[in-house]
């Protein structure tokens, strides 16, 4: 079953904690507040999304958290060192895909590795595995306008993974793949979880999405955007994805995060 | 095309104009105008001449360094100018002043400057050629999509990095575009160079050939050019198309 809780207004840091978000706000020139003092932890281990009704600043807050665009005011700190600017510890899968149009699937994929200097044989050798989990194998040598726009992501998925970062961070990464992919996709997705034992901090404004591929859901509220509840799923992961789409926990959670979301809807 | 259900290739138009062409030069309407037959005529004995053959080199030799010279400096201009603000402030009004402005008229003060000799050839080719060249690249610099710069942003690439990694690259289109469009204006340049120094290459021959009126030889000159100025459009449009497969996937 859901457990919806209540947040204090400053949860403690608790040793789990690899991503922690402290009262982050987002003002953005021209006088637009993103966020509002937003604290959060991620925990280690666990995917967490962050979900919200569309320009609620879901996405802002997970670029500031990559350090692609700087805090208003507040910090945010990954393993307790505080965030200045993109690092190795993290990664990022962009909603657009961000493929390299003249380079082939194993370049784009190895490209985190070639910024880092990581020799040639060595990163394509990297590379081709995860290209290979991500089911793509035999694509190597394709260029992204070649393949079909789940196929782009699972590029986009192989390139995070790569660069073996410990906080990988998923900006709507299915809503620009049609829904039948977007399925497969999300299946595929909690396998490779399940198999890297990663962090993942995932955006999205799909409710049934979150619940599908959550530990747990992070409810944003409207702009000015502040954490509005936490929600922890408790949908059995051994299940087939048929059995976790009709398990009671499953359409629980979704029907109660439905429900607090419909006031922001007026 | 098609006249009367008959397939016309792309360049029969041209045979109706050297026709006209001829029919004029027969009638002697006037001697600026000689039957194209005899020139084309003239362009064996033109090609015979040593004096061509200097100034063919010296010509390709101006055309090739002034536009290595153009694209080497006028495409990180361009590039920079189009990710950083402070620099396209600072230079953006002049170049859009050198690109629109009758450059003809500055050939003079690089001659003053530099003498009646192939260095002012090659800056007047420069001149001609960099600012279209500056002003493509800058225009694709600004078209990246910000989700790859932001991309490079995230895994961490170096301001070298980015521009060598992603920019130029996705910039490319426009840039080739530039390219051959500097290509031809520095065409213009080399031309326009040698006839206001005047007294080295084709600027030369058009010299020795308008002062004594020969027309059919002038003219024999002037086809060899067009003649080029063509071929140059021609390959550079040829890489241009290959270029085009990602420009128009890469959003």
């Amino acid at each position: 079953m859901a457990t919806p809780a209540p947040i204090s207004a400053s949860s403690p840091s608790t040793s789990g904690a690899i991503v922690e978000v402290r009262s982050v706000s987002k003002v953005y020139p021209g006088g637009v507040e993103a966020l509002n003092g937003i604290s959060l932890d991620f925990p280690e281990g666990q995917l967490t999304s962050l979900l919200g009704p569309s320009g609620c600043g879901k996405t802002t807050l997970l670029k500031i958290i990559a350090g692609l665009i700087p805090a208003t005011s507040g910090e945010v700190r990954i393993k307790g060192r505080k965030v200045t600017g993109p690092g190795p510890d993290r990664s990022f899968v962009f909603q657009d895909f961000a493929l390299m149009p003249w380079a082939t699937v194993l370049r784009n994929a190895a490209f985190g590795l070639e910024l880092r200097g990581v020799p040639r044989s060595e990163r394509e050798a990297i590379a081709e595995s995860y290209i290979a989990q991500v089911g793509l194998k035999g694509f190597e040598h394709k260029f992204p306008h070649e393949l079909s726009g789940g196929m782009r992501q699972r590029v986009g998925l192989a390139r995070a993974l790569a660069v073996k970062a410990e906080v990988i961070l998923m900006d709507e990464p299915f809503s620009a793949v049609d829904e039948q992919t977007r399925r497969k996709f999300q299946e595929d997705l909690l396998e490779l979880i399940a198999r890297e034992r990663k962090t993942f901090l995932f955006v999205t404004h799909s409710i049934e999405e979150a619940v599908y591929v959550s530990n747990r859901i992070a409810l944003l509220s409207k702009r000015p955007s502040r954490v509005s509840q936490i929600i922890e799923v408790d949908v059995p992961r051994n299940a087939t994805p048929d059995a976790i789409r009709r398990h009671p926990a499953y359409l629980d959670t979704v029907e109660s995060i439905w429900a607090g979301l419909k006031q922001y809807l007026d | 095309m098609q006249i009367f259900g008959t397939r016309v290739p792309a360049m029969a138009s041209l045979l109706i104009w050297a026709a006209l062409w001829e029919l004029v030069g027969r009638m002697e309407v006037s001697i600026l105008f000689p039957p194209l037959t005899t020139i084309v005529g003239r362009l064996g004995e033109l090609f015979a001449t040593e004096s061509f053959w200097n100034a063919l080199s010296l010509t390709a030799r101006s055309y090739l360094t002034g536009t290595a010279i153009a694209i080497c400096a006028g495409v990180p201009i361009g590039v920079v100018m189009g990710r950083s603000q402070i620099f396209d402030r600072l230079l953006l009004p002049w170049v859009n002043t050198f690109t629109s402005a009758p450059l003809t008229a500055i050939v003079p003060v690089i001659m003053a400057l530099f003498g009646f000799g192939e260095t002012t050839i090659v800056l007047t080719v420069v001149l001609f050629a960099i600012w279209i060249i500056i002003l493509d690249a800058r225009a694709g610099a600004r078209s990246v999509s910000t989700s790859l710069v932001e991309m490079a942003a995230a895994f961490g690439a170096t301001r070298w990095q980015s521009f060598t990694k992603i920019y130029l690259w996705a910039a490319l289109p426009e840039i080739l575009t530039g390219i051959r469009l500097g290509l031809i204006r520095a065409v213009k340049g080399v031309i326009i160079g040698q006839l206001l120094v005047s007294v080295v290459g084709f600027g030369e021959l058009f010299e020795v050939y308008s002062s004594n009126f020969l027309m059919e030889h002038m003219w024999a000159l002037l086809l060899v050019l067009f003649a080029l100025a063509f071929v140059i459009d021609e390959a550079m449009s040829y890489l241009e198309r290959r270029a085009e497969y990602f420009a128009a996937s890469r959003n």
